[in-house]
């Protein structure tokens, strides 16, 4: 409940932060810079006086953008590639199959922190260098879904009555595994939204001046002896935003398939 | 089991392949000329440029110079760093080596400590102990490593002034709390994954027989569960340590370690190609065969691999 309720407070954020936000967060004022957390400005000010929480609030748009985009792009591929490895031939099973592993021989960031050091900063390059190594996590579960599928009755039916193998698997296949798919897009939010900070955090991502938590974090550490609080505040939003998505594709995990409980 | 050894490093010859043209592809992807970069605005000469070029390679058709990269990376000769001028292993080994020490050693606390308390958390289902840890262990998972650092420094090093900010000496001092941000994680993963394998084996007949039996709440859990549970626990834990080679990446820059991470992302500002292909390399490798092994060592442990595995190959 937690998680589903931080969650769409996160996106009515993401949506109309300009409203919620009490400052303009690229508003620099050099009097007011560094103050500690006040009535006035609820989380501090940065080295330039802009409001942190003002930051933070528009930080929200960044993180659901990339988060909610990466896991549309992985799922469509997922999906696709995922269902024809599975139901095709063993050609196309182990070319698509050895792709992915190849994908997934990297671990964690290595490969898209290298990704973005080719396709330069910025918002869309951050979505596109994540999709690129979250992909096969999709794939793969996809795969096995199909894989059971197509021994169930009304797959073997639908090929008996000359269902072609594409048709199948629009019409069968992909609908039936979505379930598994969202459970995993749901946990894939919170890997993206912590990649996006990460990145930012490497000074790879997100351009300055736009507020992106990973980079403000990188941008506090100067201050760290005396403001600490610059570097508190994006960090546990941060946190307890991917403890909210991780909690809530738990549940969804739960709801649907107890047997997958963790 | 030879068979299955032979089978699974023949299968991870293309995947290497594969990696290591992913890195080549994703170098030469790099936008800015490297030369005039590594040159600054010192040197402008196009002569000049062009030898450095030819003597780099840069002046051939990308196919042939990633051939020939192959070819020397066969030779183990994963030529020179573009700043230092000296050959690239030299710098890689050591740092590789320290990345391990780190990985190794947050590998330790996540096992240590995650497996007693999963078990704790299965042993007492749906108390408030097993709740408090797997709301902590839901949310020491969640934690950007990079930003745990920066707290543990704040709390650890310039507060209570018990251990050094950053920087690597050979004393646990300089290791703990870069070892904490990167195991913490992992710590809350293995605690939940041991509690799920645990309460499964829980579930089995062969329990409810021992418990009928009257053997005592201890010996079933020592004797009889654990056995079992820790199988697919091994396999994960042997997974962790890769992922954790790879997660070292951002501790490493936070805590000024010397590891291959913190190598890595001076290659990456610097536009030292060859350093940062061997770098990544080695890292991708270290996982690859870390994988290898766990699979290996979960056919051993858990025969009904084998047999699964002759199943398929129609034996």
């Amino acid at each position: 409940m937690f998680g589903l309720v931080w969650i769409i407070m996160a996106v009515i954020l993401a949506i109309v932060p300009q409203y919620i936000a009490p400052y303009d967060p690229l508003a620099t004022n050099t009097a007011i810079r560094l103050q500690a957390p006040s009535l006035a400005h609820l989380f501090g000010t940065d080295e330039f006086g802009r409001d942190i929480l003002s930051r933070v609030i528009f930080g929200t748009r960044i993180s659901m953008e990339v988060g909610i985009s990466v896991v549309l792009i992985d799922m469509i591929l997922g999906l696709f590639l995922g269902a024809f490895a599975g139901y095709y031939s063993k050609i196309t099973d182990t070319v698509i199959m050895r792709f992915a592993d190849i994908m997934l021989a990297f671990p964690g960031l290595v490969l898209a922190i290298l990704l973005m050091a080719a396709f330069g900063p910025g918002v869309p390059n951050i979505i596109l260098s994540v999709s690129l190594v979250t992909w096969p996590v999709y794939a793969r579960v996809i795969r096995g879904e199909t894989l059971r599928l197509k021994r169930t009755v009304f797959v073997r039916a639908s090929r008996a009555i000359g269902m072609n193998g594409r048709t199948v698997i629009m019409k069968h296949i992909i609908p039936n595994s979505i379930a598994p798919a969202v459970v995993v897009a749901t946990l894939g939010i919170g890997y993206a939204v912590l990649a996006e900070a990460g990145i930012s955090f490497l000074g790879l991502g997100v351009i300055p001046p736009t507020p992106s938590w990973g980079l403000m974090i990188t941008e506090g550490l100067q201050y760290i002896l005396f403001d600490p609080y610059i570097i508190f505040f994006p960090g546990l939003i941060l946190s307890i935003t991917v403890i909210a998505f991780n909690l809530f594709g738990d549940g969804l995990r739960d709801a649907l398939d107890p047997s997958m409980r963790i | 089991m030879l068979r299955y050894i032979a089978k699974r490093l023949l299968i991870s010859i293309p995947v290497l392949i594969g990696l290591t043209a992913m890195i080549f592809a994703v170098m030469h992807s790099i936008p800015g000329d490297p030369v005039q970069i590594w040159l600054g605005l010192s040197l402008r000469d196009p002569r000049a440029i062009q030898v450095i070029r030819a003597r780099l390679g840069l002046d051939q058709p990308v196919y042939v110079q990633y051939f020939l990269y192959l070819t020397r990376l066969l030779q183990g000769n994963f030529g020179t760093d573009i700043r230092t001028g000296q050959p690239v292993l030299q710098e890689v080994l050591p740092a590789f080596m320290l990345t391990l020490e780190l990985a190794a050693t947050a590998w330790l606390i996540a096992i240590l400590l995650g497996i007693p308390f999963g078990i704790i958390s299965a042993r007492r289902q749906n108390s408030i102990i097993d709740r408090s840890i797997m709301i902590t262990s839901v949310g020491l998972s969640s934690l950007p490593n990079f930003w745990l650092g920066v707290i543990l420094i704040l709390i650890f090093s310039v507060t209570l002034h018990l251990t050094p900010v950053a920087g690597y000496a050979s004393s646990p001092q300089y290791i703990i709390l870069p070892a904490l941000a990167l195991g913490l994680g992992q710590l809350g993963v293995t605690a939940r994954f041991t509690r799920s394998s645990l309460l499964e084996v829980l579930r089995q007949d062969y329990i409810r027989s021992a418990k009928a039996r009257g053997l005592s709440e201890f010996k079933i859990t020592v004797s009889h569960a654990l056995k079992n549970a820790l199988v697919p626990i091994i396999t994960l834990s042997g997974l962790q340590l890769g992922y954790l080679l790879g997660g070292a990446f951002f501790v490493e820059v936070i805590f000024a370690w010397p590891g291959i991470g913190r190598l890595a992302y001076r290659a990456i500002t610097e536009r030292n190609y060859p350093l940062l292909q061997a770098s990544v390399f080695f890292v991708a490798v270290a996982f690859v065969v870390i994988n290898i092994v766990v699979d290996v060592l979960y056919a051993r442990i858990d025969p009904r691999i084998q047999v699964e595995n002759k199943e398929e190959e129609g034996v």
